[in-house]
């Protein structure tokens, strides 16, 4: 021991001192690994359970714009609302009435009545 | 220096204890170690690990324009720790209440009950960690508990099918039970396709069992159902089932089935039945008797009567051996034939001479009789059977019978006059239907096509069923020959008069059937039916309806009762479709869906 130079020494202290240190760190590096790990998993976890949310909220829509649009309920929204024409009504519908009674409306192409765009011309705005 | 006393008796006590203290724990440590490692890793890593079952999702069903018919959709079960719950949230119970539409003293029972007595013991204690509160609430319900923020309460997450379109087309779809078992229809016809694969993950979990989600070591993602476009049109099918309500109101009958199909294909574009159900509330029995589940349609069975007399016709013209105007003594009661004297079927009117056409407009018995007879058994057993009778239709619906087609060897002295008026056989409707399709379909039968295809989640096709053409039955020329007899049969000297439609030519026939009742024909029991196609021309739907007992004042005809129906579902069909006429012979007239009778009766 006595024939080891004060620098040798020194040499080893700094070795195991580095040894030391860079155990010390790699074990902080191992720990903040597995933290990032673990965040990065928990993120995952989370963006997974919201798009999950969002595809389940999706298919709750889905089930209640099918439900709403059904013949029934369509129809129904327009039960009470539907009235027999007035002489005065500005839009009308040619009909053909046949023998049996019923009444048919005929299918034409959309156009602006001349009566309604003659009413626009004159309307104040 | 001085040296503390020690008795070496003590020192020996002493070092002894500690000995065998760490021999004890060596021993410990051994047994946990080496004697009983594999059952402990095992306790641990059952305790730690787990594997989660991760549920496909079953596919969706949808008609022939992507309306959803069935689907698949998250419902939660809704319950409460009592451990959990905390005594200053009692006050929101009320609301809770209201949220889940339950009686307050039923939750307040619930979070105040914080224990059971377990069933090993009857002494052990348990604390109860979820007590349920209410069950298969929907996505608006579950975020509502959420916002009231009570401690304890929560949902857990399942998968439930629904119905969004409720009674409509619940024959087709059939339904799965709460085992998750497809009982009847496409549900459980096509459940290979639609059930999908679960998935399943392995990973870790806390003290609290919560997942610890970066020890996730294996994942495999569910893979889920395939989706099923069918032929059927919702709107289609609402306007029969509409009719059928109808009907169903009016002559309160045992039961109604119509089925409406393109010809050219086979596609089925709609079939309802009365009683009919919601496959949402199968289990409620009281309200939708188990009898009300079935597809009348394909199961059940009925004497097609005269709707059957379009099979020796076209037979008889097939065979070459009639022509349209030959005519035929219908007068006599009785004939001889191969060295018998046989009684011949009465009919409503006698009529001395009637032509093969006029037999098939006045829908004549003896006619009909006069036809098979020219026929013979074997001929007119195999025309029969090929147009489809005594065989299933191939509908892919389960549950279908094949009806009755005896073997000429069982027929009796009777049969050969009485089968061609549709006596001496049973037939479902859809065979009837699809025997009228085969005269609309140029003469090829064709197989009832329900669905189109199936898709996965990303619309694109997995198998694409196509039309099916069977065989041939009889040739173009006599399908237009009956076509043109079919369409006097609503003309103005037919017996369907009703099923008329202004600017279109519709071809069609009744039947009338007694029912048997204790063993005898029945006068007051009867099946009314008609079955007919339009334009006749150019076909593009045929409709079937049939009437199981019309409680009616007088005889419930195919003409007077089926009839009318099979014109109002037409008619709609022409607006919704745009079906044009092909009649050349009047001004044309399109139908809008503009109706304002059909708009101010909603």
């Amino acid at each position: 021991m006595d024939s080891m130079s004060s620098q040798s020494r020194k040499r080893i202290y700094f070795l195991v001192i580095s040894m030391i240190a860079i155990t010390v760190m790699s074990a902080f590096a191992v720990v903040w690994m597995q933290q990032q790990i673990s965040r990065t998993a928990q993120n995952s976890k989370q963006n997974e359970v919201k798009l999950a949310d969002t595809v389940r909220k999706l298919r709750f829509l889905d089930e209640r714009i099918a439900t709403m649009h059904q013949p029934v309920v369509l129809q129904g929204k327009f039960a009470g609302v539907l009235r027999p024409s007035m002489d005065d009504q500005i839009v009308w519908v040619n009909e053909r009435n046949v023998a049996t009674g019923r009444s048919y409306a005929l299918s034409a192409p959309y156009e602006t009545s001349m009566n309604l765009a003659l009413l626009d011309v004159a309307s104040l705005r | 220096m001085s040296k503390a006393f020690v008795s070496s008796y003590r020192a020996s006590l002493v070092s002894c204890a500690v000995a065998f203290a760490f021999c004890i724990l060596l021993g410990r440590l051994f047994y946990l170690h080496v004697w009983e490692q594999e059952q402990l890793l095992e306790h641990v890593a059952n305790n730690r690990k787990m594997v989660k079952v991760v549920e496909a999702r079953r596919g969706n069903i949808v008609d022939s324009r992507g309306n959803l018919l069935a689907t698949t959709r998250t419902a939660y079960d809704i319950g409460v720790d009592p451990q959990a719950f905390r005594e200053e949230d009692r006050g929101q119970l009320i609301e809770l209440a209201e949220v889940l539409g339950k009686p307050l003293k039923d939750l307040e029972y619930s979070v105040s009950t914080k224990t059971r007595k377990g069933t090993g013991h009857a002494k052990e204690v348990r604390l109860i960690r979820w007590s349920a509160l209410a069950k298969d609430v929907d996505e608006a319900t579950h975020d509502a508990v959420n916002a009231l923020g009570i401690s304890g309460v929560y949902g857990n997450s399942k998968y439930s099918r629904t119905y969004p379109a409720g009674k409509l087309a619940a024959h087709v779809l059939g339904f799965v039970n709460k085992e998750e078992t497809p009982v009847t229809g496409i549900e459980r016809f096509f459940d290979y396709y639609l059930r999908g694969q679960d998935g399943w993950r392995e990973t870790e979990r806390d003290g609290k069992r919560r997942e610890l989600a970066q020890f996730r070591e294996r994942e495999v993602d569910p893979s889920d159902g395939l989706n099923i476009e069918l032929s059927i049109d919702q709107m289609v099918q609402h306007i029969v089932e509409a009719e059928v309500t109808k009907l169903a109101e009016k002559y309160n009958p045992n039961g109604i089935s119509i089925v409406v199909s393109e010809p050219s294909t086979g596609a089925v574009l709609a079939i309802a039945n009365y009683p009919t159900y919601d496959p949402n509330e199968f289990y409620n029995t009281k309200k939708y008797p188990i009898d009300s589940q079935r597809n009348r349609a394909l199961t059940d069975v009925f004497e097609p009567g005269s709707t059957f007399k379009i099979v020796p016709a076209a037979a008889a013209l097939n065979e070459g051996i009639v022509h349209p105007e030959d005519v035929f003594q219908t007068g006599a009661s009785r004939v001889s034939y191969r060295g018998r004297s046989l009684l011949l079927p009465g009919d409503h009117h006698v009529y001395d001479q009637l032509s093969v056409h006029d037999i098939v407009v006045k829908s004549s018995n003896r006619g009909a009789a006069h036809l098979g007879m020219m026929l013979g058994e074997v001929r007119l057993h195999d025309y029969a059977a090929a147009f489809g009778f005594g065989e299933k239709t191939g509908c892919d619906l389960g549950g279908e019978v094949s009806g009755t087609l005896h073997k000429v060897k069982n027929w009796d002295g009777l049969t050969i006059t009485r089968l061609p008026m549709g006596h001496a056989i049973s037939a479902t409707p859809m065979q009837v239907h699809v025997a009228m399709s085969v005269i609309a379909n140029d003469g090829v039968l064709m197989e009832p096509l329900l669905t189109k295809r199936i898709f996965d989640s990303n619309g694109e096709d997995v198998i694409r069923f196509s039309p099916k053409a069977k065989r041939r039955v009889v040739s173009i020329e006599v399908a237009d020959q009956m076509s043109e007899m079919l369409a006097d049969v609503v003309g103005e000297n037919g017996t369907a008069r009703k099923a008329a439609i202004d600017n279109f030519m519709v071809a069609g026939k009744t039947g009338t059937t007694q029912k048997i009742v204790d063993g005898r024909y029945s006068n007051k029991h009867h099946v009314a039916s008609f079955s007919g196609f339009f334009p006749a021309d150019n076909p593009a739907l045929v409709i079937t309806v049939v009437v199981d007992d019309p409680k009616f004042e007088g005889t419930g005809y195919g003409g007077s009762v089926s009839a009318p129906a099979f014109r109002n579902i037409a008619e709609a069909c022409i607006a919704y479709l745009g079906i044009r006429s092909s009649r050349t012979d009047i001004a044309y007239q399109p139908i809008s869906i503009y109706d304002r009778t059909r708009r101010l009766s909603n």
